[in-house]
């Protein structure tokens, strides 16, 4: 190849990658200052430049690539702040949604004609592949905050996040006092909403659905109410104070602790309901809070900072 | 990480940081792109091309350059020099810089 050739086609390779309106101009310029850093490079030779002395030259430069990023501003999409975020959410996610595929795809009845190998791939198609649409949530998420920050004039200041602090405040503690106070009505009398909701006149079955089990009743089931219950002045305490206190904090966590727990007996008891219409929907979102708690549990430990010499 | 490597990575970040001030000091009289590398060379800071060339154009899309094609004594070249806006930056620039200069001596100074 030509001397002239090496260097056209690395300009092109440049130029390809800047806006249209700048190409041909980058490329008469570049293509001026590379045949004058080639003359200066075989200055005093007999011969013109060979292949080997212009690639060298164009080596040195820098790939295409590079040197077409460096006639624009630098654009990032995601802040190199919030990089190393996005990379462990993007794990994390996507090994949860992988983890949900498998339990959903082993939970299933398999025939048994199908190899492992063919329902490995069946899992791949359905949930490995498709998952990725999560890291793109998280980078369009990253990018919209990226973008908002770049636009404001001036960053947004830090706001101090202690384990005093009450998220919400209290009107969100109001809040979850009414909420819990009407969610523990609704969950210990049933009859009450259903017959607010059918002026007394509920057919027998809406009745049946929601009576609970004697299991239940024997044992987890006042255990569970009792503390949710306990929340309501738990959280009328924090109102109170305007704060979580160090005690306010251990007896919220016993309290998660002491839910979890009543929830899993409930679980393992037996029907929390006897109709299994209302039953099955109900101890799963119990394992899902049981697996909520926990997840909350690791995480705040995750978070424990304790200052001390490496 | 060798200790040349990090000296390597140090000094591209310490050139990194005057690589604008010296290409801006030199470009008071119109210069092109090889012929300003040359003169930033022969004063003991040599530029990169891949890094030079395309810092021109951006300098000059903030509006701190302006530039025009003349054709002289060989092909057309592209000459920039600085606009009104680049030399009260230049100004402001080489304030700064010798302030930091003025620092950094003292804090190298050995006792």
């Amino acid at each position: 190849m030509e001397a002239n050739e090496l260097i056209d086609a690395w300009v092109t390779d440049v130029v390809l990658r800047l806006p249209r309106r700048q190409r041909n101009d980058v490329a008469l310029e570049l293509r001026t200052l590379l045949g004058e850093e080639l003359a200066e490079r075989v200055h005093g030779a007999a011969r013109p430049p060979d292949a080997a002395t212009t690639l060298a030259m164009l080596r040195a430069f820098g790939h295409p690539a590079d040197v077409a990023a460096r006639y624009r501003p630098t654009l990032s999409v995601i802040d190199p702040a919030d990089g190393h975020a996005f990379v462990r959410w993007s794990i994390v996610g996507v090994a949860v949604i992988w983890i949900i595929g498998l339990l959903e795809l082993f939970s299933q009845p398999r025939d048994n004609s199908v190899s492992l190998l063919a329902v490995l791939g069946a899992w791949w198609g359905r949930s490995a592949l498709p998952a990725l649409w999560w890291p793109g949530v998280l980078v369009v998420w990253f990018g919209l905050s990226a973008w908002s920050r770049r636009r404001r004039s001036t960053p947004p200041a830090w706001t101090p996040r202690t384990a005093s602090h009450v998220h919400g405040g209290r009107p969100a503690l109001l809040l979850a006092m009414i909420g819990i106070a009407l969610g523990l009505i609704a969950l210990a009398v049933p009859r009450l909403w259903i017959d607010a909701i059918w002026a007394g006149r509920a057919p027998a079955v809406v009745y049946e659905v929601f009576t609970y089990s004697d299991a239940f009743m024997a044992g987890p089931g006042p255990v569970l109410f009792t503390v949710l219950a306990l929340y309501v002045p738990l959280y009328a305490a924090m109102m109170w104070v305007g704060q979580k206190t160090p005690l306010l904090r251990r007896i919220e966590f016993g309290l998660g602790l002491a839910g979890g727990v009543a929830m899993l007996w409930a679980v393992l008891v037996g029907p929390v309901f006897m109709a299994p219409v209302s039953d099955v929907p109900m101890r799963a979102a119990m394992v899902l809070s049981i697996v909520f708690v926990l997840a909350h549990a690791g995480w705040r430990r995750w978070r424990r900072v304790t200052p001390a010499p490496a | 990480m060798t200790d040349s490597d990090a000296f390597a990575k140090l000094e591209l970040e310490l050139r990194r940081g005057v690589v604008v001030l010296a290409t801006l000091s030199q470009l008071r009289t119109p210069r092109y792109g090889y012929g300003l590398r040359q003169a930033l060379a022969e004063q003991g800071m040599p530029i990169e091309e891949g890094t030079l060339y395309p810092l021109l154009r951006r300098l000059e899309s903030q509006g701190l350059l302006r530039s025009e094609w003349k054709i002289e004594d060989g092909p057309p070249r592209r000459y920039y020099a600085l606009t009104a806006e680049g030399r009260r930056l230049l100004r402001k620039l080489v304030d700064s810089w010798q302030g930091m200069n003025a620092a950094m001596a003292r804090l190298l100074q050995e006792d």
